[in-house]
């Protein structure tokens, strides 16, 4: 009887070594790295855009100024957007706080990626067509301080964007307003937007700390 | 039959276990220090999931001394404590019932030991960072990334990816050839960076070659970051790459700039980019790895409490709605910390919580979904370990008990 038990607990056994080599040989075949892969799926949910810990202070090389609307509000800048917005500010600030519309001014280097490419990025968001020249969208001009300006203001399914593009040869670099939202939130903006942006001028220079001026 | 046994005599010694245990204490020293450096999920990967590491000698002492100690992995150190064990049982140990308590511990071991191998090769973790109100489909890998070309398709749109490991063995390399899955495109990675800022190529502080003929890279520059450690927990890599897109015909159609941050950045939309080949217009973005799911997430309500009195969060929970078409099942739960929802192999942790919408604008929730088809191995084999242990202590007792004089 303890023979049999023996040669029992012997066969169990290899059968529990053999079993185990096979799973470690299986799960490390699992362990391939993964390959390219192709698949259908539905669009994507949604997502909002993402609103970082603030830094109101703008960049310090701004060396443009303008006078804001007394009914405007400066808004803060999100982190990820330090690298390129140099200011943001809430419109339409006597409605209620999700009525509000927010105006940031963007500065790229150079023509930002191209007129047109930057007019049909707006056109799409809103739902309209890309065009294939600049002429074929209509802009009003407005003189500013430093050159003129384009105003656009375009209409399409899914919204409106008021825009404004001032290109600065001097500086290289072309400035951009912009405000997107419902239609009818837009209405008033417009004529502060162009208000403001005639206003746009050099920047005086800061007067330096006195040094060892009083705290 | 004792002679077929012979050769597993050695790989049953005693003295391999011991030998064992030390190699993997040292392995979790040397992993540990290496998190200065590295990233925690890639200390996991290179020291624990693996056969083989280089632990730098720098990892080890706090001078930049050069060199490397070559050094057994820990899915070797496991492969073999395992082998040991069951060598030993098939060589020494005799069946027995006052033995039962020992098989069965072992046997507890055994199943921790294979529950490793089972997660570190099939589990798969993400995150799903949902608006109040919104809804998720996938779960995001935030420590790997992939580059995906869509193209509209029905009421969704058909994808290939490549993963990161391919792109980063891709870059100045032969491009990687995408017709054969139905893309008449090639992929050539001109750059890679496993951590990379976006910036505005005039005022970035850290000047850096732009790579990019076209797209958003004609208006932003990525700037190499150093990779982020285990020391800074709450960081994340931010992927980036230059990536030159060929027709079939090997004509160029331009190089992009493209990086896990762009979505994040009002200026640059969803960070889809936009290419054309014939009549089709397809989308490149480099995004973190999606795991698509069989079911719906709807998140109905965020909830962060709080000590009353105080800041001190007391209980984050999301109140979600579960829609599965294809098991016709729509149902509400509560997530809590602590509390997962397990749906279809997956196990819904509450991970993030942005009630004040802080940073979105809205209130946010973050969950980690833990898809580990071996999760219960380690609780049967706690179990195991358990009832062996006090099984053999029992016949240990008894056996004092009876030699007790009257």
């Amino acid at each position: 009887m303890h023979q049999s038990a023996d040669n029992l607990h012997r066969c169990a056994s290899t059968r529990l070594a053999a079993c185990s080599v096979v799973a470690c040989l299986a799960l490390l075949a699992g362990c391939e790295e993964e390959g390219i892969r192709t698949y259908w799926a539905p669009k994507d949910p949604p997502r909002p855009a993402m609103k970082l810990p603030a830094d109101a202070a703008p960049p310090a090389d701004v060396d443009l100024a303008w006078d804001v609307p007394t009914t405007w509000h400066a808004a803060e800048i999100p982190a990820a957007q330090r690298a390129f917005t140099v200011a943001s500010f809430h419109a339409n600030t006597a409605a209620p706080e999700e009525e509000h519309v927010t105006i940031t001014v963007t500065r790229l280097t150079g023509e930002g990626g191209g007129a047109v490419a930057n007019i049909n990025r707006w056109r799409g968001q809103v739902g309209l067509p890309p065009i294939a020249k600049l002429e074929e969208q209509p802009m009003e001009r407005v003189d500013t301080g430093v050159g003129p300006a384009a105003i656009l203001d375009l209409v399409g399914d899914k919204g409106r964007t008021l825009g404004a593009i001032l290109p600065r040869a001097e500086t290289n670099e072309t400035w951009f307003w912009k405000a997107t939202a419902e239609a009818a939130r837009l209405e008033g903006v417009k004529a502060e937007l162009v208000a403001m942006v005639a206003t746009v001028k050099p920047a005086e220079p800061q007067a330096a700390p006195a040094e060892g001026g009083a705290p | 039959m004792r002679r077929l046994l012979i050769p597993l005599v050695p790989l049953a010694s005693l003295k391999l276990t011991v030998l064992l245990f030390v190699l993997a204490m040292i392995l979790i020293f040397a992993g540990t220090l290496a998190q200065r450096e590295m990233g925690n999920w890639d200390v996991v990967d290179s020291y624990f999931r693996s056969f083989y590491v280089a632990i730098p000698l720098r990892h080890l002492f706090f001078y930049n001394v050069p060199g490397v100690i070559p050094f057994p992995g820990g899915f070797l150190l496991i492969g073999l404590l395992l082998v040991n064990l069951v060598a030993a049982h098939t060589t020494r140990f005799k069946f027995a019932w006052k033995r039962t308590g020992i098989l069965v511990t072992h046997l507890g071991l055994i199943l921790l030991l294979v529950g490793e191998f089972v997660t570190g090769a099939l589990a798969e973790e993400g995150i799903m960072q949902v608006p109040q109100g919104g809804y998720a489909i996938y779960s995001e890998d935030i420590r790997e990334a992939e580059l995906a070309i869509t193209v509209p398709e029905g009421d969704g749109e058909r994808a290939v990816v490549v993963p990161q490991a391919m792109l980063e063995a891709a870059v100045g390399g032969e491009p990687i050839d995408l017709t054969a899955r139905g893309f008449p495109l090639r992929v050539r990675v001109v750059a890679w960076f496993t951590n990379a800022a976006i910036a505005d190529p005039s005022r970035s502080q850290r000047p850096s070659p732009n790579l990019a003929t076209t797209g958003h890279g004609l208006r932003a520059v990525a700037v190499p970051q150093t990779p982020v450690s285990g020391v800074r927990a709450n960081e994340v890599n931010q992927p980036a790459a230059y990536v030159q897109l060929l027709g079939e015909d090997g004509r160029a159609l331009g190089t992009y700039m493209t990086s896990v941050s762009l979505p994040v950045i009002p200026l640059f939309g969803d960070g889809k980019q936009a290419v054309s080949v014939g009549d089709e217009t397809y989308t490149v973005a480099l995004r973190f790895q999606r795991q698509y799911k069989p079911y719906t997430l709807h998140v109905l309500e965020v909830d962060h409490d709080v000590f009353v009195g105080t800041d001190i969060p007391r209980n984050f929970s999301s109140r979600v709605r579960v829609v599965d078409a294809e098991y016709n099942d729509d149902r509400e739960a509560l997530i809590r910390m602590n509390e997962p929802l397990r749906y279809r192999g997956d196990a819904i942790f509450q991970h993030q919580m942005d009630a004040a919408g802080e940073g979105f604008g809205v209130p946010m929730t973050g969950l980690q979904v833990v898809s580990n088809p071996g999760w219960l191995l380690p609780y049967i084999s706690c179990i195991l370990v358990g009832v062996g242990l006090t099984l053999h202590f029992g016949v240990m007792l008894g056996k004092f008990m009876g030699r007790r004089p009257a």
